[in-house]
Protein backbone atom coordinates (compact mmCIF):
# COMPACT_ATOMS: atom_id res chain seq x y z
CA UNK A 1 0.00 0.00 0.00
CA UNK A 2 3.04 1.99 0.60
CA UNK A 3 3.70 2.77 -3.24
CA UNK A 4 1.00 5.21 -2.89
CA UNK A 5 2.66 7.55 -0.98
CA UNK A 6 5.65 6.75 -2.79
CA UNK A 7 4.31 7.13 -6.25
CA UNK A 8 3.66 11.01 -5.51
CA UNK A 9 6.75 11.35 -4.18
CA UNK A 10 8.48 9.98 -7.30
CA UNK A 11 6.08 11.79 -9.48
CA UNK A 12 6.37 14.96 -8.04
CA UNK A 13 10.54 14.84 -7.95
CA UNK A 14 10.65 13.46 -11.76
CA UNK A 15 7.52 15.85 -13.36
CA UNK A 16 6.23 18.84 -13.53
CA UNK A 17 3.17 20.02 -14.86
CA UNK A 18 -0.96 18.73 -14.68
CA UNK A 19 -0.08 16.22 -17.42
CA UNK A 20 2.17 14.19 -15.17
CA UNK A 21 -0.48 14.49 -12.43
CA UNK A 22 -3.40 13.28 -14.76
CA UNK A 23 -1.51 10.17 -14.78
CA UNK A 24 -0.64 10.05 -11.11
CA UNK A 25 -4.43 10.00 -10.31
CA UNK A 26 -5.30 7.80 -13.09
CA UNK A 27 -2.46 5.08 -11.23
CA UNK A 28 -4.84 6.57 -8.08
CA UNK A 29 -7.84 4.94 -9.92
CA UNK A 30 -5.81 1.43 -8.93
CA UNK A 31 -4.21 2.78 -6.06
CA UNK A 32 -7.86 3.28 -4.55
CA UNK A 33 -9.08 -0.24 -4.66
CA UNK A 34 -7.27 -2.37 -2.10
CA UNK A 35 -4.75 -4.32 -3.92
CA UNK A 36 -4.73 -8.74 -4.45
CA UNK A 37 -6.94 -7.82 -6.86
CA UNK A 38 -8.54 -7.04 -4.81
CA UNK A 39 -9.42 -8.22 -1.49
CA UNK A 40 -12.41 -10.39 -0.10
CA UNK A 41 -15.76 -9.29 -2.06
CA UNK A 42 -16.37 -7.00 0.80
CA UNK A 43 -13.63 -4.65 0.76
CA UNK A 44 -13.95 -4.18 -3.04
CA UNK A 45 -15.25 -0.83 -2.58
CA UNK A 46 -13.61 0.04 0.41
CA UNK A 47 -10.84 2.78 0.15
CA UNK A 48 -8.70 2.57 3.05
CA UNK A 49 -5.80 1.04 3.68
CA UNK A 50 -6.89 -1.16 6.64
CA UNK A 51 -8.92 -4.26 5.71
CA UNK A 52 -12.60 -3.67 6.42
CA UNK A 53 -13.84 -5.33 9.63
CA UNK A 54 -17.40 -4.68 9.07
CA UNK A 55 -18.62 -5.28 12.41
CA UNK A 56 -16.92 -5.38 15.89
CA UNK A 57 -18.07 -8.43 18.42
CA UNK A 58 -17.55 -9.21 21.71
CA UNK A 59 -14.89 -12.22 20.92
CA UNK A 60 -12.46 -9.51 19.44
CA UNK A 61 -11.80 -7.03 22.80
CA UNK A 62 -14.14 -8.55 25.75
CA UNK A 63 -12.29 -10.75 28.26
CA UNK A 64 -15.41 -10.44 31.13
CA UNK A 65 -18.66 -12.22 31.32
CA UNK A 66 -20.71 -13.99 28.40
CA UNK A 67 -22.55 -10.54 26.99
CA UNK A 68 -25.36 -13.05 25.13
CA UNK A 69 -27.82 -13.56 28.13
CA UNK A 70 -26.79 -10.67 30.11
CA UNK A 71 -30.16 -8.53 29.02
CA UNK A 72 -31.59 -5.16 27.82
CA UNK A 73 -28.67 -2.73 28.45
CA UNK A 74 -31.13 -0.11 27.83
CA UNK A 75 -33.32 -1.76 31.17
CA UNK A 76 -30.57 -0.21 33.35
CA UNK A 77 -30.90 3.69 33.58
CA UNK A 78 -27.46 3.80 35.35
CA UNK A 79 -25.84 1.71 32.35
CA UNK A 80 -27.87 3.64 29.53
CA UNK A 81 -26.65 7.28 31.16
CA UNK A 82 -23.04 5.84 30.71
CA UNK A 83 -23.01 4.70 27.52
CA UNK A 84 -25.52 7.66 26.06
CA UNK A 85 -22.90 9.89 27.54
CA UNK A 86 -19.38 8.20 26.22
CA UNK A 87 -20.60 6.49 23.27
CA UNK A 88 -20.41 10.12 21.29
CA UNK A 89 -17.22 10.51 18.72
CA UNK A 90 -16.27 13.58 20.62
CA UNK A 91 -15.87 12.09 23.83
CA UNK A 92 -11.88 10.68 24.03
CA UNK A 93 -11.22 7.71 25.31
CA UNK A 94 -9.42 9.14 28.88
CA UNK A 95 -12.67 11.13 29.47
CA UNK A 96 -15.12 8.01 28.63
CA UNK A 97 -12.50 5.75 30.97
CA UNK A 98 -13.29 8.97 33.88
CA UNK A 99 -16.97 8.14 33.11
CA UNK A 100 -16.42 4.19 33.41
CA UNK A 101 -14.28 4.74 36.75
CA UNK A 102 -17.16 7.03 37.92
CA UNK A 103 -20.04 4.46 37.18
CA UNK A 104 -18.03 1.70 38.63
CA UNK A 105 -17.67 3.23 41.91
CA UNK A 106 -21.66 3.56 42.27
CA UNK A 107 -22.06 -0.03 41.69
CA UNK A 108 -22.51 -2.50 45.01
CA UNK A 109 -21.26 -5.89 45.21
CA UNK A 110 -23.11 -7.39 42.34
CA UNK A 111 -21.14 -5.53 40.27
CA UNK A 112 -20.72 -7.85 36.78
CA UNK A 113 -23.75 -8.00 35.71
CA UNK A 114 -24.43 -3.77 34.96
CA UNK A 115 -20.06 -3.82 33.93
CA UNK A 116 -21.26 -6.65 31.35
CA UNK A 117 -24.32 -4.86 30.44
CA UNK A 118 -22.27 -1.50 29.85
CA UNK A 119 -19.83 -2.83 27.35
CA UNK A 120 -22.92 -4.81 25.95
CA UNK A 121 -24.00 -1.09 24.95
CA UNK A 122 -20.89 0.42 24.24
CA UNK A 123 -20.27 -2.40 21.92
CA UNK A 124 -23.81 -1.92 19.95
CA UNK A 125 -23.34 2.16 19.73
CA UNK A 126 -19.95 1.94 18.53
CA UNK A 127 -20.79 -0.31 16.11
CA UNK A 128 -23.97 1.70 15.01
CA UNK A 129 -21.45 4.70 15.10
CA UNK A 130 -19.06 2.76 12.96
CA UNK A 131 -21.71 1.48 10.43
CA UNK A 132 -22.12 5.04 9.61
CA UNK A 133 -18.73 6.03 8.89
CA UNK A 134 -18.22 2.89 6.82
CA UNK A 135 -20.76 3.88 4.81
CA UNK A 136 -19.58 7.71 4.49
CA UNK A 137 -16.22 6.32 3.26
CA UNK A 138 -17.49 4.10 0.82
CA UNK A 139 -19.21 7.29 -0.93
CA UNK A 140 -15.65 8.91 -0.56
CA UNK A 141 -13.67 5.69 -2.09
CA UNK A 142 -16.36 5.84 -4.96
CA UNK A 143 -16.41 9.23 -6.04
CA UNK A 144 -12.42 9.49 -5.85
CA UNK A 145 -13.13 6.07 -8.63
CA UNK A 146 -15.33 7.74 -10.78
CA UNK A 147 -13.04 11.49 -10.43
CA UNK A 148 -10.03 9.04 -11.12
CA UNK A 149 -11.60 7.39 -14.08
CA UNK A 150 -12.70 11.03 -15.71
CA UNK A 151 -9.10 12.09 -14.97
CA UNK A 152 -7.96 8.79 -16.71
CA UNK A 153 -10.04 10.25 -19.87
CA UNK A 154 -8.87 13.63 -19.95
CA UNK A 155 -5.17 12.79 -19.59
CA UNK A 156 -5.50 10.52 -22.93
CA UNK A 157 -8.00 12.80 -24.93
CA UNK A 158 -5.32 15.78 -24.16
CA UNK A 159 -2.35 12.99 -24.94
CA UNK A 160 -4.36 12.39 -28.43
CA UNK A 161 -4.39 16.33 -29.31
CA UNK A 162 -1.20 16.66 -30.83
CA UNK A 163 0.87 19.69 -31.22
CA UNK A 164 0.77 19.79 -34.98
CA UNK A 165 -3.15 19.36 -35.19
CA UNK A 166 -3.95 22.15 -32.54
CA UNK A 167 -0.65 23.95 -31.51
CA UNK A 168 0.13 25.19 -28.56
CA UNK A 169 -2.71 27.81 -28.01
CA UNK A 170 -5.45 25.88 -28.98
CA UNK A 171 -8.91 26.59 -27.25
CA UNK A 172 -9.60 23.50 -27.17
CA UNK A 173 -6.38 22.23 -25.75
CA UNK A 174 -6.86 25.19 -23.00
CA UNK A 175 -10.54 23.41 -21.84
CA UNK A 176 -9.37 20.40 -21.48
CA UNK A 177 -5.84 21.46 -19.48
CA UNK A 178 -8.21 23.63 -17.39
CA UNK A 179 -10.44 20.35 -16.67
CA UNK A 180 -7.76 18.40 -15.83
CA UNK A 181 -6.16 21.12 -13.69
CA UNK A 182 -9.66 20.82 -11.59
CA UNK A 183 -10.39 17.67 -11.59
CA UNK A 184 -7.00 16.69 -10.54
CA UNK A 185 -6.60 19.30 -7.33
CA UNK A 186 -10.26 17.94 -6.78
CA UNK A 187 -8.94 14.89 -6.36
CA UNK A 188 -6.31 15.47 -3.87
CA UNK A 189 -8.43 17.44 -1.83
CA UNK A 190 -10.66 14.26 -1.50
CA UNK A 191 -8.04 12.04 -0.97
CA UNK A 192 -7.05 14.11 2.01
CA UNK A 193 -10.10 13.79 3.52
CA UNK A 194 -10.08 10.44 2.59
CA UNK A 195 -6.64 9.70 4.58
CA UNK A 196 -8.92 11.67 7.68
CA UNK A 197 -11.80 9.75 7.52
CA UNK A 198 -10.18 6.35 6.93
CA UNK A 199 -8.78 6.78 10.91
CA UNK A 200 -12.20 7.72 12.05
CA UNK A 201 -12.81 3.57 12.30
CA UNK A 202 -9.56 2.86 13.66
CA UNK A 203 -10.33 5.71 16.90
CA UNK A 204 -13.02 3.91 17.36
CA UNK A 205 -11.67 0.65 17.28
CA UNK A 206 -9.05 1.65 19.61
CA UNK A 207 -11.94 3.74 21.92
CA UNK A 208 -13.72 0.88 22.43
CA UNK A 209 -10.68 -1.32 23.46
CA UNK A 210 -9.78 1.16 25.80
CA UNK A 211 -13.17 1.01 27.46
CA UNK A 212 -13.58 -2.87 27.51
CA UNK A 213 -10.01 -2.78 29.40
CA UNK A 214 -11.43 -0.10 31.70
CA UNK A 215 -14.31 -2.19 32.58
CA UNK A 216 -12.73 -5.18 32.80
CA UNK A 217 -10.15 -3.67 35.24
CA UNK A 218 -13.33 -2.51 37.55
CA UNK A 219 -14.64 -6.05 37.44
CA UNK A 220 -11.92 -6.85 40.01
CA UNK B 1 29.21 -3.71 45.54
CA UNK B 2 25.56 -5.08 46.27
CA UNK B 3 26.52 -9.01 45.64
CA UNK B 4 29.70 -8.21 47.37
CA UNK B 5 27.77 -6.90 50.55
CA UNK B 6 25.18 -10.11 50.15
CA UNK B 7 28.06 -12.40 50.22
CA UNK B 8 29.44 -10.83 53.40
CA UNK B 9 26.38 -10.90 55.27
CA UNK B 10 25.33 -14.27 54.20
CA UNK B 11 29.13 -15.56 55.61
CA UNK B 12 27.84 -14.56 58.69
CA UNK B 13 24.90 -17.04 59.28
CA UNK B 14 24.64 -20.28 60.28
CA UNK B 15 25.12 -23.22 57.59
CA UNK B 16 21.37 -24.16 56.07
CA UNK B 17 20.11 -20.38 55.96
CA UNK B 18 23.26 -19.47 54.45
CA UNK B 19 22.29 -22.22 51.21
CA UNK B 20 19.00 -20.80 51.38
CA UNK B 21 20.70 -17.10 50.95
CA UNK B 22 22.81 -18.51 48.56
CA UNK B 23 20.48 -19.96 46.41
CA UNK B 24 18.33 -16.73 46.88
CA UNK B 25 20.97 -14.61 45.62
CA UNK B 26 21.72 -16.89 42.84
CA UNK B 27 17.93 -16.35 41.72
CA UNK B 28 18.58 -12.67 42.10
CA UNK B 29 21.82 -12.38 39.92
CA UNK B 30 19.81 -14.80 37.16
CA UNK B 31 17.28 -12.15 37.47
CA UNK B 32 20.06 -9.00 37.40
CA UNK B 33 21.65 -10.93 34.20
CA UNK B 34 17.69 -11.01 32.78
CA UNK B 35 17.18 -7.52 33.12
CA UNK B 36 19.86 -6.56 31.08
CA UNK B 37 17.35 -7.72 27.92
CA UNK B 38 15.69 -4.66 26.02
CA UNK B 39 12.66 -4.45 23.93
CA UNK B 40 12.74 -2.34 21.00
CA UNK B 41 9.59 -1.22 19.60
CA UNK B 42 9.06 1.17 15.82
CA UNK B 43 5.99 3.35 16.49
CA UNK B 44 4.58 3.84 12.84
CA UNK B 45 2.87 6.73 13.37
CA UNK B 46 4.61 8.28 16.25
CA UNK B 47 7.79 8.08 14.71
CA UNK B 48 9.96 7.14 17.70
CA UNK B 49 11.84 4.18 18.94
CA UNK B 50 10.45 3.37 22.60
CA UNK B 51 13.18 1.35 24.66
CA UNK B 52 11.43 -0.80 27.43
CA UNK B 53 13.37 -2.55 30.22
CA UNK B 54 12.15 -6.10 29.25
CA UNK B 55 12.19 -7.77 33.31
CA UNK B 56 9.60 -4.64 34.45
CA UNK B 57 8.32 -3.43 30.87
CA UNK B 58 9.15 0.25 31.89
CA UNK B 59 9.59 2.44 29.41
CA UNK B 60 13.21 3.96 29.78
CA UNK B 61 13.67 6.17 26.64
CA UNK B 62 11.77 7.54 23.39
CA UNK B 63 14.15 8.34 20.61
CA UNK B 64 13.03 10.49 17.64
CA UNK B 65 13.66 9.15 14.58
CA UNK B 66 12.98 9.79 10.62
CA UNK B 67 9.17 9.25 9.25
CA UNK B 68 7.24 6.17 9.41
CA UNK B 69 9.39 3.65 10.86
CA UNK B 70 8.42 -0.10 10.32
CA UNK B 71 10.51 -2.78 9.86
CA UNK B 72 13.75 -3.04 12.53
CA UNK B 73 16.71 -5.43 12.87
CA UNK B 74 19.41 -5.73 15.45
CA UNK B 75 22.93 -5.87 13.73
CA UNK B 76 24.76 -8.64 14.20
CA UNK B 77 27.08 -7.67 17.17
CA UNK B 78 23.81 -6.20 18.58
CA UNK B 79 24.95 -2.45 19.14
CA UNK B 80 23.08 -1.11 16.09
CA UNK B 81 19.37 -1.24 15.64
CA UNK B 82 18.15 -0.79 11.92
CA UNK B 83 15.25 0.83 11.00
CA UNK B 84 13.36 1.25 7.67
CA UNK B 85 11.93 4.61 7.66
CA UNK B 86 10.05 4.56 5.08
CA UNK B 87 8.47 7.84 4.04
CA UNK B 88 12.28 8.85 4.31
CA UNK B 89 13.10 6.72 1.88
CA UNK B 90 16.41 5.43 4.25
CA UNK B 91 17.66 2.86 6.63
CA UNK B 92 18.31 4.83 9.56
CA UNK B 93 21.25 3.00 11.87
CA UNK B 94 20.46 3.81 15.91
CA UNK B 95 23.51 3.38 18.41
CA UNK B 96 21.89 0.74 21.07
CA UNK B 97 25.01 2.57 23.34
CA UNK B 98 24.12 5.87 23.12
CA UNK B 99 21.27 5.81 21.49
CA UNK B 100 21.93 8.82 19.28
CA UNK B 101 21.64 8.58 14.97
CA UNK B 102 24.30 7.28 13.15
CA UNK B 103 24.37 8.59 8.92
CA UNK B 104 21.37 6.73 7.39
CA UNK B 105 22.06 3.71 4.71
CA UNK B 106 20.13 3.65 1.34
CA UNK B 107 17.29 1.72 0.90
CA UNK B 108 16.08 2.37 -2.49
CA UNK B 109 12.54 3.78 -2.31
CA UNK B 110 9.49 3.40 0.35
CA UNK B 111 11.36 0.74 2.78
CA UNK B 112 8.79 -1.14 4.57
CA UNK B 113 10.80 -4.67 5.95
CA UNK B 114 14.02 -6.29 5.21
CA UNK B 115 16.50 -8.75 6.48
CA UNK B 116 20.11 -9.10 7.49
CA UNK B 117 22.17 -11.82 5.97
CA UNK B 118 23.72 -13.73 8.18
CA UNK B 119 27.16 -12.39 7.21
CA UNK B 120 26.02 -9.40 8.71
CA UNK B 121 27.16 -7.13 6.03
CA UNK B 122 23.90 -6.73 3.95
CA UNK B 123 20.52 -5.79 4.21
CA UNK B 124 17.78 -6.91 1.84
CA UNK B 125 15.23 -4.36 1.42
CA UNK B 126 11.96 -4.80 0.25
CA UNK B 127 10.96 -1.56 -1.95
CA UNK B 128 7.22 -1.64 -2.06
CA UNK B 129 7.02 1.49 -4.43
CA UNK B 130 8.95 0.08 -7.13
CA UNK B 131 8.96 -4.01 -7.22
CA UNK B 132 12.19 -4.17 -6.00
CA UNK B 133 14.90 -6.05 -3.43
CA UNK B 134 17.36 -3.38 -2.84
CA UNK B 135 20.71 -5.15 -1.34
CA UNK B 136 22.82 -2.74 1.07
CA UNK B 137 26.27 -3.12 1.96
CA UNK B 138 26.39 -1.49 5.64
CA UNK B 139 29.96 -1.16 5.74
CA UNK B 140 30.18 0.95 2.63
CA UNK B 141 27.04 2.65 2.97
CA UNK B 142 25.64 1.89 -0.66
CA UNK B 143 23.15 -0.06 -2.55
CA UNK B 144 25.03 -2.98 -4.28
CA UNK B 145 22.33 -4.85 -6.25
CA UNK B 146 19.00 -4.63 -7.16
CA UNK B 147 16.27 -8.18 -7.64
CA UNK B 148 13.10 -7.22 -9.43
CA UNK B 149 10.60 -8.90 -7.90
CA UNK B 150 6.52 -9.13 -7.91
CA UNK B 151 4.57 -5.87 -7.84
CA UNK B 152 4.60 -5.08 -4.17
CA UNK B 153 6.87 -6.69 -2.46
CA UNK B 154 6.66 -6.81 0.84
CA UNK B 155 7.96 -9.96 4.06
CA UNK B 156 11.17 -10.31 3.41
CA UNK B 157 13.15 -13.96 4.74
CA UNK B 158 16.73 -14.74 4.32
CA UNK B 159 17.67 -19.03 4.82
CA UNK B 160 20.02 -19.38 7.78
CA UNK B 161 22.83 -20.25 5.32
CA UNK B 162 22.43 -17.26 3.46
CA UNK B 163 21.97 -19.07 0.28
CA UNK B 164 18.32 -18.42 -0.07
CA UNK B 165 16.06 -15.27 0.16
CA UNK B 166 12.24 -15.15 0.14
CA UNK B 167 10.26 -12.32 -1.11
CA UNK B 168 6.30 -11.58 -1.06
CA UNK B 169 4.47 -9.73 -3.33
CA UNK B 170 1.68 -8.36 -2.18
CA UNK B 171 -0.53 -7.83 -5.39
CA UNK B 172 0.26 -11.07 -7.25
CA UNK B 173 0.20 -13.05 -4.08
CA UNK B 174 3.36 -14.75 -4.23
CA UNK B 175 5.94 -16.03 -2.14
CA UNK B 176 9.33 -15.63 -4.76
CA UNK B 177 12.14 -17.80 -3.56
CA UNK B 178 15.15 -16.21 -4.99
CA UNK B 179 18.82 -17.58 -6.11
CA UNK B 180 21.10 -15.17 -3.37
CA UNK B 181 24.43 -16.51 -5.70
CA UNK B 182 22.59 -15.48 -9.16
CA UNK B 183 20.49 -13.01 -7.57
CA UNK B 184 17.73 -14.52 -9.46
CA UNK B 185 13.69 -15.46 -9.37
CA UNK B 186 14.21 -19.29 -9.36
CA UNK B 187 10.51 -20.04 -8.15
CA UNK B 188 7.02 -18.55 -7.77
CA UNK B 189 4.56 -19.86 -5.10
CA UNK B 190 1.11 -19.28 -4.97
CA UNK B 191 -0.27 -18.26 -1.46
CA UNK B 192 -3.41 -16.93 0.02
CA UNK B 193 -4.06 -13.20 -0.19
CA UNK B 194 -2.28 -10.78 0.84
CA UNK B 195 1.11 -12.03 2.06
CA UNK B 196 2.52 -10.37 4.90
CA UNK B 197 6.01 -11.90 6.40
CA UNK B 198 7.74 -15.12 5.15
CA UNK B 199 9.57 -16.86 8.51
CA UNK B 200 12.67 -19.32 7.87
CA UNK B 201 12.73 -22.32 10.14
CA UNK B 202 15.76 -22.55 11.89
CA UNK B 203 16.57 -25.68 10.28
CA UNK B 204 16.12 -24.10 6.59
CA UNK B 205 13.55 -26.38 5.52
CA UNK B 206 10.60 -24.56 5.44
CA UNK B 207 9.60 -21.00 4.83
CA UNK B 208 6.26 -20.10 6.70
CA UNK B 209 4.18 -17.26 4.87
CA UNK B 210 1.75 -15.56 6.48
CA UNK B 211 -1.51 -13.60 4.12
CA UNK B 212 -3.24 -11.16 5.52
CA UNK B 213 -6.73 -11.32 3.83
CA UNK B 214 -6.61 -14.93 3.20
CA UNK B 215 -6.50 -15.53 7.25
CA UNK B 216 -4.17 -18.40 6.68
CA UNK B 217 -0.36 -19.37 6.94
CA UNK B 218 1.29 -21.37 4.14
CA UNK B 219 3.87 -23.77 4.55
CA UNK B 220 6.33 -24.10 1.98
CA UNK B 221 9.11 -26.98 1.79
CA UNK B 222 12.22 -24.88 1.07
CA UNK B 223 13.65 -27.75 -1.87
CA UNK B 224 10.48 -28.49 -3.71
CA UNK B 225 9.00 -24.98 -2.96
CA UNK B 226 5.67 -26.57 -2.57
CA UNK B 227 3.05 -25.47 0.03
CA UNK B 228 2.92 -28.83 2.20
CA UNK B 229 0.89 -27.07 4.45
CA UNK B 230 -2.20 -24.81 4.98
CA UNK B 231 -2.80 -23.47 8.68
CA UNK B 232 -5.99 -21.67 9.28
CA UNK B 233 -7.28 -20.17 11.68
CA UNK B 234 -10.79 -19.13 13.39
CA UNK B 235 -11.80 -17.91 16.97
CA UNK B 236 -14.91 -18.05 17.87
CA UNK B 237 -17.06 -15.26 18.37
CA UNK B 238 -14.57 -13.71 15.86
CA UNK B 239 -15.33 -12.44 12.10
CA UNK B 240 -13.46 -13.71 9.48
CA UNK B 241 -12.61 -10.78 8.33
CA UNK B 242 -11.09 -9.80 11.44
CA UNK B 243 -8.58 -12.62 11.03
CA UNK B 244 -5.91 -11.37 9.88
CA UNK B 245 -2.14 -13.56 9.76
CA UNK B 246 1.01 -11.49 9.85
CA UNK B 247 3.85 -11.58 11.80
CA UNK B 248 5.25 -15.13 12.65
CA UNK B 249 7.49 -16.38 15.20
CA UNK B 250 9.02 -20.17 15.02
CA UNK B 251 11.16 -21.26 18.26
CA UNK B 252 14.42 -22.85 17.33
CA UNK B 253 13.40 -26.17 18.50
CA UNK B 254 10.73 -26.49 16.08
CA UNK B 255 7.75 -26.93 18.59
CA UNK B 256 5.98 -24.07 18.81
CA UNK B 257 5.18 -21.45 16.36
CA UNK B 258 3.21 -18.30 17.09
CA UNK B 259 1.05 -16.00 14.51
CA UNK B 260 -0.02 -12.86 15.13
CA UNK B 261 -4.10 -12.52 13.52
CA UNK B 262 -4.17 -8.65 13.36
CA UNK B 263 -7.55 -7.25 14.69
CA UNK B 264 -9.11 -10.46 15.38
CA UNK B 265 -6.43 -9.50 18.44
CA UNK B 266 -5.39 -12.69 19.26
CA UNK B 267 -1.73 -14.76 18.73
CA UNK B 268 -2.25 -18.10 17.52
CA UNK B 269 -0.19 -20.81 18.99
CA UNK B 270 0.52 -23.76 16.46
CA UNK B 271 1.84 -26.95 17.08
CA UNK B 272 5.09 -26.40 14.54
CA UNK B 273 5.43 -30.14 14.10
CA UNK B 274 1.80 -31.46 13.61
CA UNK B 275 0.81 -27.62 12.03
CA UNK B 276 -2.36 -27.80 14.33
CA UNK B 277 -3.56 -24.42 16.20
CA UNK B 278 -3.39 -25.75 19.66
CA UNK B 279 -4.41 -22.37 21.35
CA UNK B 280 -5.39 -18.50 21.06
CA UNK B 281 -3.91 -15.63 23.46
CA UNK B 282 -6.28 -12.76 23.52
CA UNK B 283 -3.63 -9.79 23.47
CA UNK B 284 -4.02 -6.21 22.44
CA UNK B 285 -5.78 -4.30 19.82
CA UNK B 286 -4.68 -5.18 15.93
CA UNK B 287 -1.43 -7.43 17.01
CA UNK B 288 1.08 -6.76 14.09
CA UNK B 289 4.57 -8.44 14.97
CA UNK B 290 6.12 -10.50 17.51
CA UNK B 291 9.46 -10.61 18.57
CA UNK B 292 11.10 -13.78 21.13
CA UNK B 293 13.93 -12.77 23.60
CA UNK B 294 16.87 -14.27 23.71
CA UNK B 295 16.32 -17.63 25.80
CA UNK B 296 12.61 -17.96 23.89
CA UNK B 297 10.84 -17.61 27.04
CA UNK B 298 8.73 -14.50 26.17
CA UNK B 299 7.16 -13.24 23.38
CA UNK B 300 6.73 -9.70 22.64
CA UNK B 301 4.06 -8.13 20.06
CA UNK B 302 3.16 -4.92 19.10
CA UNK B 303 -0.52 -3.75 19.18
CA UNK B 304 -1.09 -1.20 16.76
CA UNK B 305 -4.64 0.39 17.59
CA UNK B 306 -4.45 -0.09 20.98
CA UNK B 307 -0.48 1.57 20.88
CA UNK B 308 0.88 -0.83 23.04
CA UNK B 309 2.96 -3.97 23.86
CA UNK B 310 2.05 -7.23 25.11
CA UNK B 311 4.20 -10.02 26.94
CA UNK B 312 3.51 -13.67 26.36
CA UNK B 313 5.13 -16.73 28.75
CA UNK B 314 5.72 -18.64 26.32
CA UNK B 315 6.22 -21.87 28.32
CA UNK B 316 3.08 -21.55 29.98
CA UNK B 317 1.59 -19.91 27.10
CA UNK B 318 -0.64 -16.79 29.16
CA UNK B 319 -0.47 -13.37 28.19
CA UNK B 320 1.05 -11.88 31.49
CA UNK B 321 0.44 -8.21 30.71
CA UNK B 322 0.44 -5.42 28.59
CA UNK B 323 2.29 -1.66 28.40
CA UNK B 324 1.71 1.67 26.51
CA UNK B 325 4.52 1.97 23.80
CA UNK B 326 4.40 4.70 21.50
CA UNK B 327 1.61 5.91 18.51
CA UNK B 328 0.99 2.68 16.12
CA UNK B 329 3.52 0.07 17.29
CA UNK B 330 4.93 -1.97 14.72
CA UNK B 331 8.40 -3.26 14.49
CA UNK B 332 9.49 -5.36 17.71
CA UNK B 333 13.04 -6.99 18.78
CA UNK B 334 14.51 -7.84 21.79
CA UNK B 335 18.19 -7.19 22.60
CA UNK B 336 19.89 -9.68 24.62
Amino acid sequence: MGHRRSAVKRLAHRRGGMMALGRLFAIGLAALMPSSSIAAASDAEWPCQQRLVPVLTAGMIWNGPPIDDVGDWRADPRVTELVEHIVPRDIGPEQGEAAIAAFAEQLGSDKARPITLAFSGLLTETNHERAEVIERIKDLGERQRNLAALIDRLTTELGAMTDAEHGDVSPARDELQQRLTYTSRTYAEVQRTMRYACQVPVSLDARLGAYARALESALH
Amino acid sequence: MVNNSIARTIRSFPELVRRVLLAWAVVALATTIANAETVLVSNEKGNSISVFDAASLKMMKTIPVGQRPRGIILSKDQHTLYICASDNDEIEQLDLDTYKLKPPLPSGADPETFALHPDGRHLYVSNEGNSLVSIVDIEQRRIVGEIPVGVEPEGIGISPDGKWIVNTSETTSMAHFIDNEAHKVVANVLVDSRPRHAEWTSDGKEVWVSSEIGGSVSVIDAGSHQVTHKIKFEVSGVPKEAVQAVGIAITGDRKLAFVALGPANRVAVVDAASYEVKKYLLVGQRVWNLAFNHDQSRLYTTNGISNDISEIDVPNLKVLRSVVAGEQPWGIVVRP
